[in-house]
C-alpha cells in the first residue's frame, strides 16, 4: 500500500498544483515551471523536512516553487506575460462567406449547403458592417480569417474585405493579417495571385494519403486530394515567383482524424513528409453541428484518439532524430506553454477562452456568435452562442452582450471545478461550447469529459517525453516558429 | 442517501442530508435533469430533502437505478462547483474584469481611464469613504448642538 501523502508543514513552498505519474510526482508552478519528484521526496518536501542539500531541493528553487528572494515578483511577472491575451481584446475575427461548400465531407456540420443553393452568400453590404465592427475591436493585431462552406466560392466578397479592410487601414494603426481556410478546388491562378500579393495566408485540409483524404472529403467524380495537392503547388510556384521565402510562405494544412484514419497514425504522417510539410496539426473530429448519425459512423471515444495521437506523436520524434523536420501542431502549442513564457494565442489553450473576448464569428447573414464552434451550434438551432447582428449592433452592444462575460466565467481554469487544481492548468484550456454540446452545461464534469481526457493523454505523454535524456532540447525546437509576418504583408506592385 | 426505486411509478426517491449537500446544490442538481425528468423537491425529516425524480418516457428498473446514480454524481459536481466558485471567487472577478475591461471599444476603455488611477495608491480616498463619521461630520454635529 502507498504511504499517504503527508500534511503541508512547510512554510517556504509557492503555489503549486501536482500529478502523479508513473509513480512519480510531477509538481506545476503558476507560471509553467515543473518539476518531478520522487512520491517519497515530495512527502518530505510538504513536510518541510526535504533537506537542502538533497539534489531536489535545487531543482525546486530553479524551478520557483520553493519561497526565496524576488520569487513572488518573478512569478507575478510571467504569469502576466503568459496572460498577455488579457490585455488585448478580440483579435482573430472568423468571417462565414458562404454556408455553400462544392465537396462533401464525411463528417461535415450541419450548416453545409450545396454548391448550387441561393440565399447562403454573404452580401457586400453585410461585409462592409462586418468590417465596421472589426475596426472598432481595441485589439493592435487584427486577423480577419474566411472560413465556410467553402468561403473561395464567394470570391468577390473576400476580394472586398480584403481591398476594403487595407484601405481602412491605410496608415497602418493596426497589424493587420488575412487568411483563409478552404478546400482549395474552386481557385484559379488569378484568385491564387491575388491572395499571394494581398498576402492572405491560406490553410487547407488534408486528413492523410489520398485514397484516406478522398474518402473522407467526397468531390464528385474527383480526387479531392489531387485537386488540393495541384493548388498547393500553384501556391508554391506563385510564392516563388513572388520572391517569398518558402520557409516561410507555404499553404497550412491540418489533418482531421476520422475514424478510418485511426489505424493509420504513420501513414498519415508520412503523407505529409511526402508533401514536404514541416507542419502537421492532427485535429480530432468534434461534435459541433454534427448530427449523431454521422457520430455514430465517423466519431469515436477519446482513448481511441489518443493511442492514435500518441503513436503518430512518437513516430514524429523519431522522425526528428533520424533528421526529418517536421513536428506537430498541437503539441508544439502545448510545448509553448511548458517551455516558454510566450502567449500563443491559440484561443483553445488559454483561461479564459478565446470566445467573444479573442474571437468573433461572423455568419454569412450578419449575425455574430462568440466563436465558430458557437456558430455551428446557432447552424443546428441553437442561437444561445448568438451574441448580436452587424446590421443592428455595433462592437460595443456585441462585446458587452452578458454571453460574452459567460463564456468568460465558464472558462476561467483557475476557477472551474476539475480544472483549478490540475496540474495542467498552466498549460491548458477549455471549450464551453464543447461542454455545453456534450453535457448541457457551460462547465464540464472534467472526470468524464472527453476533452479534457485528451488534452490530459497528451499532456501526459508529453511530460513523459519530456523527461526522457536530451528530449527537452529536441522539443524545444518545436516551440520556436518562425516569424512569418514579413510574407504575409501586401505586395505593392 | 438509499434510493428509493419504484418502478410502477416510473420514479426514484432520493433523500439528501443538507448537511452535506446545501439546498441550492440539490436545486442545481435536479434542474440538471428537468430534460428528461419531472423533478419534486420536499422538505423531509430530520434536516433532509426528498427529491423525486420521475422519467418522462418509461424507464426499466435499471435505469432508474441508474438515474439515482447519475443524481447523486451531479449532487457531487454542483457541490465541487460551489465550493471552488466560493474558493476563487476574487481571482475570477479579477481575470474576467481584465479580460472584459481589454475588450471594451477604445472609447469606452478611455473613459474608464480617464480618472487618472495610474498617479493613485490603493490606499488613497479622494472620495472620503475610509474617514469614519465622527471624523468627517463630527465638527458640524458640534456646531449644530452650539447653536
Amino acid at each position: 500500500m502507498k504511504k499517504p501523502i503527508p500534511e503541508v508543514h512547510n512554510q517556504r513552498l509557492m503555489p503549486f498544483r501536482w500529478r502523479e505519474l508513473d509513480g512519480r510526482v510531477l509538481l506545476t508552478g503558476d507560471a509553467g515551471d515543473y518539476a518531478w519528484l520522487e512520491r517519497e521526496t515530495f512527502g518530505d518536501f510538504l513536510a518541510g523536512t526535504l533537506s537542502k542539500e538533497h539534489p531536489a531541493y535545487a531543482d525546486l528553487e530553479r524551478h520557483n516553487l520553493i519561497r526565496g528572494p524576488h520569487i513572488e515578483k518573478k512569478v507575478m511577472d510571467r504569469v502576466g506575460a503568459r496572460s498577455h491575451h488579457l490585455f488585448s481584446g478580440p483579435n482573430l475575427h472568423i468571417l462565414i462567406l458562404t454556408l455553400r461548400c462544392n465537396q462533401a465531407c464525411v463528417y461535415c456540420h450541419a450548416s453545409r449547403k450545396p454548391k448550387t443553393s441561393k440565399g447562403f452568400d454573404m452580401d457586400l453590404e453585410t461585409a462592409a458592417r462586418v468590417l465596421d465592427v472589426i475596426f472598432e475591436s481595441p485589439s493592435p493585431d487584427l486577423t480577419i480569417e474566411f472560413q465556410g462552406g467553402e468561403p473561395a466560392l464567394n470570391f468577390d466578397v473576400l476580394r472586398f474585405i480584403v481591398e476594403e479592410g487595407y484601405r481602412r487601414n491605410q496608415g497602418g494603426e493596426r497589424n493587420l493579417y488575412f487568411s483563409l481556410v478552404s478546400n482549395l478546388s474552386t481557385l484559379n491562378q488569378e484568385q491564387i495571385d491575388f491572395l499571394v500579393d494581398n498576402g492572405v495566408m491560406v490553410c487547407t485540409s488534408i486528413d492523410g494519403p489520398a485514397d484516406l483524404h478522398d474518402r473522407n472529403r467526397r468531390f464528385s467524380k474527383k480526387s479531392s486530394y489531387k485537386e488540393a495537392i495541384k493548388k498547393i503547388r500553384a501556391f508554391e510556384r506563385t510564392y516563388k515567383r513572388r520572391g517569398l521565402d518558402k520557409e516561410l510562405a507555404y499553404v497550412n494544412a491540418l489533418a482531421t482524424v476520422s475514424r478510418s484514419a485511426l489505424k493509420k497514425p504513420r501513414e498519415v504522417v508520412d503523407a505529409y513528409v511526402r508533401m514536404g510539410h514541416k507542419v502537421i496539426h492532427l485535429r480530432p473530429l468534434n461534435p459541433f453541428g454534427m448530427g449523431l448519425k454521422i457520430w455514430a459512423r465517423e466519431g469515436y471515444t477519446a482513448q481511441e484518439f489518443v493511442d492514435f495521437y500518441l503513436e503518430a506523436l512518437d513516430y514524429i520524434i523519431e522522425l526528428n532524430k533520424q533528421g526529418e523536420e517536421i513536428m506537430e501542431k498541437l503539441a508544439s502549442l502545448m510545448l509553448v506553454r511548458i517551455l516558454t513564457d510566450e502567449d500563443s494565442n491559440y484561443m483553445d489553450l488559454r483561461s479564459p477562452c478565446g470566445a467573444g473576448l479573442g474571437q468573433l464569428a461572423y455568419n454569412y447573414d450578419g449575425r455574430v456568435y462568440t466563436c465558430d464552434e458557437g456558430r455551428m451550434v446557432g447552424a443546428m438551432g441553437d442561437d444561445l452562442f448568438c451574441i448580436g447582428d452587424v446590421h443592428q449592433n455595433g462592437y460595443a452592444d456585441i462585446i458587452r452582450h452578458p454571453g460574452v462575460r459567460s463564456m468568460c466565467v465558464a472558462s476561467c481554469v483557475e476557477c472551474l471545478p476539475g480544472c483549478n487544481e490540475c496540474a495542467y492548468a498552466p498549460y491548458c484550456g477549455v471549450c464551453p461550447v464543447y461542454n455545453y454540446i456534450m453535457e448541457g452545461d457551460l462547465v464540464a464534469r472534467s472526470p468524464v469529459n472527453d476533452r479534457c481526457r485528451i488534452q490530459k493523454g497528451i499532456l501526459d505523454h508529453l511530460f513523459r517525453r519530456l523527461a526522457e535524456p536530451g528530449m527537452e532540447d529536441l522539443l524545444r525546437r518545436w516551440t520556436e516558429s518562425k516569424d512569418r509576418s514579413s510574407v504575409y504583408r501586401r505586395i505593392v506592385p | 442517501m438509499n434510493p428509493t426505486i419504484q418502478a410502477a411509478k416510473n420514479m426514484v426517491s432520493i433523500q439528501v442530508d443538507e448537511k452535506v449537500f446545501p439546498r441550492d446544490v440539490v436545486v442545481a442538481a435536479a434542474y440538471i435533469f428537468i430534460d428528461r425528468c419531472y423533478i419534486r423537491l420536499e422538505r423531509a425529516l430530520r434536516g433532509r430533502v426528498l427529491a423525486r425524480i420521475k422519467g418522462k418516457k418509461k424507464l426499466s428498473r435499471n435505469q432508474l437505478v441508474n438515474l439515482a446514480d447519475e443524481f447523486e454524481n451531479e449532487l457531487l459536481h454542483q457541490l465541487i462547483r460551489r465550493q471552488v466558485a466560493e474558493r476563487t471567487d476574487g481571482l475570477r472577478e479579477v481575470i474576467v474584469g481584465r479580460a472584459l475591461f481589454s475588450a471594451e471599444p477604445e472609447s469606452g476603455a478611455e473613459a474608464a481611464q480617464a480618472e487618472p488611477q495610474e498617479d493613485m495608491d490603493y490606499l488613497d480616498d479622494p472620495l472620503g469613504i475610509a474617514i469614519p463619521w465622527e471624523e468627517k461630520y463630527g465638527d458640524d454635529k458640534k456646531e449644530e448642538e452650539g447653536q
